[in-house]
């Protein structure tokens, strides 16, 4: 059978595709808080992905709307756009513009250096998810590098579970009280600049970003103090100057990770940075593969640092059964050397049936001094059910 | 003085024995180090040749369903976009996107074939936007949990094994005559201590090769079927079959619509490309 090549590139093409989750969070106890007087919370989550591409791939226009509902919480009810961006890539340069997602870094259990979007509190703990970011994005390719100019124009605040919510902190967050350094507020421009490289088994990256800060300084409202029960904290975003590095060196099965962070505000500056080393054996038993994480995070600001992470040790694993359901294990336990706050999670995950995804999450905390700022979630532990259909 | 000469005759007789018997040993010795010699030269001519049939089509693409079967029989599809580029003097450049299940659609993985060190490998994270670059002593692992491991999909190089001819065989019926090579890995992080490989004589395409592992049992049998010729020039398979010995499981690749010589850049088998590959 003869078959003749064509010589012509990609067509045009677009795809839809998306996911619909449904999650239960069964807590052992009730919250440390009055209002949070529930020990079951239902949530829904929908997520659509759509794509449009040009002839030769040239153009790209991606469309990501998230929703979620949530049973308790109205801080955790809510939409947003992920990502609306068009991208043109060409042969030495690429720009996009309009609402994207932009990930940096390298370690697993704490992202120090990603910068670029906001952090979702409310979507996942853990930090990793992020709503989208107006940008402006330009991108270089050289010989001796990648370089990213980035135009952020409009600031996202972080979100915040409100006072019935649980995993929250002690007093609660009220971003209608948001207060910005800077006189332009939200409609702050922001800026950066970063050079990224591979150079045989290091890959290297360094940024420097000026603008406002994604981590608020949560100030207790002093036009609050007065009114007693309703104690709220205001999110304050300073300006800064930033600069982020991130390295990783591979070697055989070993990955060696380093992110470090310089700030600097109108007042101070600080230094903050994670360590970390990887492990990864394959088709072990039964074809399995393992991974063995370990992590140190340092921060100079201590009890001030937001993520609560400033002197705290990580150890973690995950088991990929590699078998036809996928099976992934994954457990984790985190130590903070200076408050002894101990914490752990556990999740099993697999395919429940054609099209989707099932996963079982224990979370257990463990704070028993007040300086830490975790001390809200002493009494949050839970086990998180998710099934995820994909369509 | 007659049982001196006779000994001497028989002790002369022995000796011309023993010389004529190692004369032979040696003889034999180096007779069975030249055909060793020629079968790992023939051997080497016989790889140098496949390899050289299968070059020259500088970039392809092509959609590859997996089937993954286990040894009770339950089965699962992955539906991937694979794009390849040649390298000269080194390994190919392979990127493979992968387009179902749901829960990994949008992944993709790139690897950097090389023959001399480690090959380079990254992989996209679709929820988090993030490309990771994982451990490079991962040949011997399984990609995505098939029977294939990492080292059974990177290009074929020559330099990667010692190569020893072992004879012929007919092969797939049809009065197709194999060449039956063997083949020992270089590299010591190789799964295998040695495969066996079905090459035929006609096209030098791959018919069957059997992967024997560190203990030297028979781990794994794949077998190509169904070849087309694409560019009046190279032969690729419709169907590759992977069926694992000792534990049950099997891995089934079907390739359909190969597009060769498209115009893809250096750049799209860069790691800032992965975030737009699906």
């Amino acid at each position: 059978m003869l078959i003749v090549s064509q010589a012509a590139i990609a067509n045009a093409y677009s795809r839809h595709n998306g996911e619909l989750r449904a999650q239960l969070h069964l807590y052992n106890q009730q919250g440390l808080y009055p209002e949070q007087d529930y020990t079951s919370n239902q949530s829904f989550t929908f997520q659509s992905s759509s794509l449009w591409q040009s002839t030769q791939g040239r153009d790209r226009l991606s469309f990501v709307p998230y929703l979620s509902i949530d049973q308790y919480d109205h801080s955790r009810t809510y939409a947003d756009i992920r990502e609306l961006i068009w991208t043109r890539t060409s042969d030495h340069w690429e720009i996009s513009a309009g609402i994207g997602r932009i990930f940096w870094g390298v370690t697993e259990f704490n992202h120090l250096v990603d910068i670029v979007n906001q952090t979702d509190l409310v979507a996942d703990i853990d930090g990793e998810a992020k709503l989208g970011q107006p940008m402006i994005n330009l991108s270089l390719f050289r010989p001796w590098g990648n370089m990213d100019l980035l135009l952020l124009p409009g600031f996202r605040q972080r979100t915040f579970p409100s006072v019935e919510g649980r995993l929250r902190t002690p007093v609660p967050v009220d971003t209608k009280k948001v207060q910005y350094q800077s006189g332009q507020g939200y409609r702050h421009t922001d800026f950066a600049l970063r050079w990224s490289h591979v150079l045989g088994s290091a890959d290297l990256g360094i940024y420097l970003f000026q603008g406002t800060s994604r981590d608020p300084i949560l100030l207790m409202s002093s036009a609050n103090l007065t009114q007693g029960q309703n104690l709220r904290a205001s999110p304050y975003y300073p300006q800064i100057t930033q600069i982020g590095l991130d390295t990783q060196f591979t070697r055989g099965n070993w990955l060696y990770k380093w992110e470090a962070r310089w700030r600097r505000n109108r007042r101070d500056q600080d230094f903050a940075a994670q360590l970390g080393v990887e492990y990864a054996a394959y088709n072990l038993h039964k074809g399995g593969d393992l991974a063995i994480f370990f992590e140190y995070g340092w921060d100079e600001q201590k009890e001030h640092a937001f993520s609560g992470i400033q002197d705290d040790l990580f150890l973690g694993a995950r088991w990929l059964f590699n078998n036809t359901q996928s099976g992934e294990l994954i457990a984790a336990i985190n130590y903070d050397l200076d408050y002894k706050t101990r914490g752990a999670v556990f999740e099993f995950s697999q395919r429940a049936f054609k099209g989707s995804k099932f996963s079982l999450q224990a979370r257990v905390f463990n704070t028993d001094d007040p300086r830490d700022v975790l001390q809200g979630l002493t009494a949050d532990d839970h086990i998180k059910m998710t099934l995820t259909l994909f369509f | 003085m007659a049982d001196l000469l006779s000994m001497i005759r028989v002790a002369s007789a022995t000796l011309m024995m023993v010389l004529i018997l190692n004369l032979s040993i040696l003889n034999f010795n180096s007779v069975a180090a030249q055909e060793l010699q020629q079968a790992e030269d023939r051997g080497l001519e016989l790889a140098l040749k496949a390899k050289n049939k299968s070059r020259g089509w500088v970039d392809m693409q092509v959609q590859m369903t997996m089937l993954l079967r286990d040894a009770m029989g339950r089965e699962t599809t992955r539906e991937l976009r694979v794009t390849s580029k040649e390298t000269v003097d080194d390994g190919d450049k392979n990127l493979y996107v992968f387009e179902s299940p749901g829960d990994i659609r949008g992944s993709a993985f790139l690897s950097y074939s090389h023959i001399a060190k480690d090959d380079e490998q990254w992989l996209y994270l679709p929820a988090l936007k993030r490309v990771k670059r994982i451990a490079s002593a991962s040949r011997a692992g399984a990609f995505m949990g098939s029977e294939f491991a990492y080292e059974d999909l990177s290009s074929f190089e020559v330099e990667k094994y010692r190569h020893r001819y072992l004879g012929d065989e007919s092969c797939q019926g049809g009065g197709r005559v194999c060449h039956i090579v063997e083949q020992i890995p270089v590299d010591h992080n190789s799964g295998y201590a040695r495969r066996q490989v079905w090459q035929d004589q006609e096209h030098s395409r791959i018919w069957k090769i059997d992967y024997y592992d560190q203990k030297g049992q028979l781990l794994k049998t794949l077998v190509s079927s169904d070849f087309s010729l694409y560019l009046g020039k190279y032969w690729r398979p419709k169907n590759v079959a992977m069926q694992n010995h000792q534990t049950g499981k099997s891995t089934s690749l079907v390739y359909h619509s190969y597009r060769f010589n498209i115009g893809i850049m250096d750049r799209d088998f860069h790691k800032s490309a992965l975030k737009r590959a699906y």
